[in-house]
């Protein structure tokens, strides 16, 4: 028999023993904030390849690198569209270096300078940094961890239960949409572009079906809570909960060193960013 | 324990308020007295109350339910009265296991579903874990504590969510259904558990064979009211027939019982033309570490019921959804009527074989109980005539001749959803026709019906297919019946005939 063997595809949490996985989420959280800021606030090339390389190096060491690679397919058309946004319709804030090219395309008028292409490399590598360190994150943080470290930060309890519960219901909502897109299509419904087109009304036998299926789970669900004591105590403990180690301490004293420097040289040698 | 009854309940009455139907009298004058330690089973028919007087133990009712209910009387669990409590509170004295641990499952993690009791009581952390490992150990559930739920099969779900009421050791256990979807293996086995708790246990179950040993007392209910509270014996065989209640006589599911499956007649080595054919057909789920079908080689032919037994997560809904093509193979291939459907859209397939999906709440979606009889038909081009002249038929068929056509069919009960969703697609005249799980929410009068409905079907040369884990309801209409076990087809009655 031909096995397959179906891999998790897209943003999702991917189980892997890895020094990446084993940080506690909240050190993931700085560096991705870190990182955020630093990507923004530098202008610099070097600097921002400072950034990619931070990233690329802890996407190298996460044991997930070719889901990575998959997952940033996702990006590919955002970053074709800021370049040629950037690079074709900046001109008259970066006109530094001379004109490239300049010719009207319809009614649009393209101009693009050495100033325009470098902003739109800049915007490119900002994007690959913060999108890539985000990816990196949901991959290798499990929901549970993560809500239990926004619980730690001092966020309400029913804040982030409700958020860890949200994203949990995003599998058991794709499925129960996938039965009722199956059940209705054994009963002859075709789901083509007519349906939307100019049989807008049947697509009430998928949309009722799961509005009745969201209710019911929130129901169903929200008794289960109070069955089992959501709301008894005011200070609920938590099993397991996260704890910084020797790693995470290590990680953010790298991760400060990296963008302090960074941004000391961005500002020094080319000012602050655009 | 504490002397004299845990659960005290006077005069209970409760009724659900009807939107656009009749408000529904669930419980009339419901007196019953509980001990602790007690270990009490609620029978009866769909719509008997069973469920309702487990919610108004836990408090559910009158706290979270319907605005517009009537609740009167007076439960007391504990000396706590439940009208005078929150939820959260009765929860102290009273865990709840529900019937879908799909819809109780509220973490990712296993070890955290289980510790979820716990950490809302302030229990701490080096107690939980203790606790956990008690009742991963008591229950068999050890190597699940580090999956993830959602990796999880419904029998494995069932005994985590379980576990995660067990853990918080409540005096009273109150379960709705907690056999549904368990194996006779891991059923006999969680007998065998709730036998040793040294609690007070009060399950509603439509089944109560296998459970013989562990009740102390068995209550019958129809129509809200209780007809018998007593020991299991010969008075209450006297009360269910004087009431005309159908009870199943044993408790099985699934092949526990393989004379039964050894009584059935194969038809013997068929040299027919096959309707459906199945040849090496493999398919794996994304994500999913084993394949959802393995294998598997199959010939339905007309004429002739099949029955494919199998525990939940067997991969009988995934075989249902590559019968009528909604899902393609990985490997191998399927035949409709002799034609591959590996090219084929399932538009050009469903005027062959009609499929009734597991819940009919995925199905159901019109304004009312016509209309929805009509949608499929219409999508497969039958006439106005012969629709309107097929519903009353169908109406008759399924008992559902007393609600008002008008009705939405979403206000009605389980069971008259589960009819409304079989007819809806009987209605559509495929030559086959699949049912995963149709018994879901019938009880033994409904089932009896559908048995005959199926067997008239096949008389007039339609092929039909029931995914089941309902041996009984199998061995009432199958020709022929396979077993169904990881993704594989393990016995098929039919080849046995043959090689005798």
């Amino acid at each position: 028999m031909r096995m397959h063997t179906k891999k998790k595809r897209g943003v999702v949490y991917i189980p892997k023993e890895s020094i990446v996985h084993g940080l506690d989420p909240r050190t993931k959280l700085f560096a991705l904030v870190a990182v955020s800021f630093g990507s923004l606030v530098a202008s610099d090339l070097y600097a921002l390849g400072v950034m990619i390389a931070l990233v690329l190096g802890s996407v190298a060491v996460s044991g997930v690198l070719r889901e990575w690679v998959h997952a940033m397919r996702i990006l590919v058309p955002v970053l074709l569209i800021t370049i040629v946004i950037d690079a074709f319709f900046t001109a008259a804030r970066y006109p530094s270096g001379g004109t490239l090219y300049s010719g009207d395309v319809w009614f649009l008028h393209l101009e693009a300078t050495w100033g325009t292409i470098l902003f739109a490399a800049s915007m490119t590598l900002r994007i690959i940094a913060i999108g890539g360190l985000s990816f990196l994150f949901v991959m290798t943080t499990p929901y549970n961890s993560f809500v239990k470290s926004v619980t730690l930060l001092g966020v309400p309890r029913d804040f982030t239960f409700s958020l860890g519960y949200a994203l949990r219901s995003v599998t058991s909502l794709s499925q129960d949409a996938a039965n009722i897109v199956d059940a209705q299509s054994s009963r002859g419904l075709v789901f083509d572009r007519d349906l939307v087109l100019k049989r807008p009304l049947k697509l009430l036998a998928v949309f009722v079906p799961m509005v009745v299926s969201v209710m019911n789970r929130a129901d169903q669900v929200s008794d289960a809570m109070q069955c089992r004591g959501y709301g008894l105590s005011r200070s609920p403990t938590m099993y397991r909960a996260p704890e910084m180690g020797r790693r995470d301490y290590a990680a953010l004293s790298i991760i400060v060193a990296v963008v302090v420097a960074d941004l000391l040289y961005a500002y020094y040698f080319t000012g602050p960013g655009l | 324990m504490q002397p004299g009854p845990i659960v005290t309940i006077r005069d209970l009455t409760y009724t659900y308020p009807g939107y656009n139907t009749a408000p529904v009298t669930a419980l009339r004058s419901v007196n019953l007295d509980v001990a602790g330690g007690e270990k009490i089973v609620l029978t009866g028919p769909s719509g008997s109350g069973k469920t309702s007087l487990l919610r108004c133990i836990n408090g559910l009712i009158p706290h979270s339910d319907r605005k517009g209910g009537k609740f009167s009387g007076e439960v007391t669990v504990a000396g706590m009265d439940t009208a005078m409590h929150s939820v959260a509170e009765i929860s102290r004295v009273v865990g709840t296991v529900f019937q879908n641990p799909d819809q109780q499952i509220v973490t990712n993690c296993v070890d955290s579903e289980i510790a979820f009791g716990l950490e809302n009581r302030g229990v701490l952390p080096d107690e939980i874990e203790v606790r956990i490992r008690e009742t991963a150990e008591l229950l068999g559930i050890e190597h699940l504590l580090s999956r993830e739920t959602s990796d999880l099969s419904w029998g494995e779900k069932q005994r985590v969510a379980i576990a995660s009421v067990l853990v918080v050791q409540p005096e009273v256990v109150v379960m709705d259904e907690p056999f549904s979807g368990l194996d006779p293996q891991a059923s006999s086995n969680l007998v065998s558990v709730l036998d040793e708790l040294n609690r007070t246990l009060i399950i509603a179950e439509h089944r109560v064979g296998h459970l013989a040993d562990l009740m102390d007392r068995i209550v019958v209910l129809k129509e809200g009211t209780i007809l018998y509270d007593g020991p299991p014996g010969e008075n209450l065989s006297v009360v269910i027939k004087a009431h005309g209640i159908v009870l199943p006589e044993s408790g099985c599911r699934m092949s526990d019982d393989t004379s039964l499956i050894r009584s059935l007649p194969g038809n013997g080595f068929d040299h027919r033309t096959p309707v459906i054919e199945l040849i090496d057909v493999g398919f794996t789920y994304p994500c999913s570490p084993a394949p959802a079908l393995d294998n598997v080689s199959l010939k339905i032919y007309d004429s002739q019921i099949t029955a494919i037994l199998g525990s939940n997560g067997s991969g009988k809904s995934t075989l249902a959804r590559h019968l009528n093509g909604t899902l393609k193979p990985d490997s191998g291939r399927v035949i409709l009527f002799g034609e591959d459907t590996s090219g084929k859209h399932v538009k050009n397939i469903t005027h062959l074989v009609g499929l009734v999906s597991q819940h009919a709440d995925y199905q159901l979606f019109e304004e009312n109980i016509i209309k929805e009889f009509s949608f499929g038909p219409e999508n497969v081009g039958m006439s106005d005539e012969d629709v309107k002249s097929r519903i009353p038929g169908m109406i008759a068929l399924f008992d559902l001749g007393h609600i008002d056509p008008k009705t939405p069919p979403l206000r009605l009960s389980a069971g008259e959803r589960q009819r409304i969703a079989i007819g809806s697609v009987l209605m559509m005249k495929t030559p086959a026709v699949i049912l995963d799980e149709p018994t879901l929410g019938l009880d033994e009068g409904l089932k009896r019906n559908l048995a005959d409905t199926l067997k008239r079907l096949c008389r007039e040369r339609h092929s039909v297919v029931v995914m089941t884990h309902d041996l009984e309801f199998a061995s009432s209409c199958a020709d022929r019946i396979l077993l169904m076990d990881d993704g594989k087809i393990g016995y098929d009655s039919q080849n046995r005939e043959a090689e005798r």
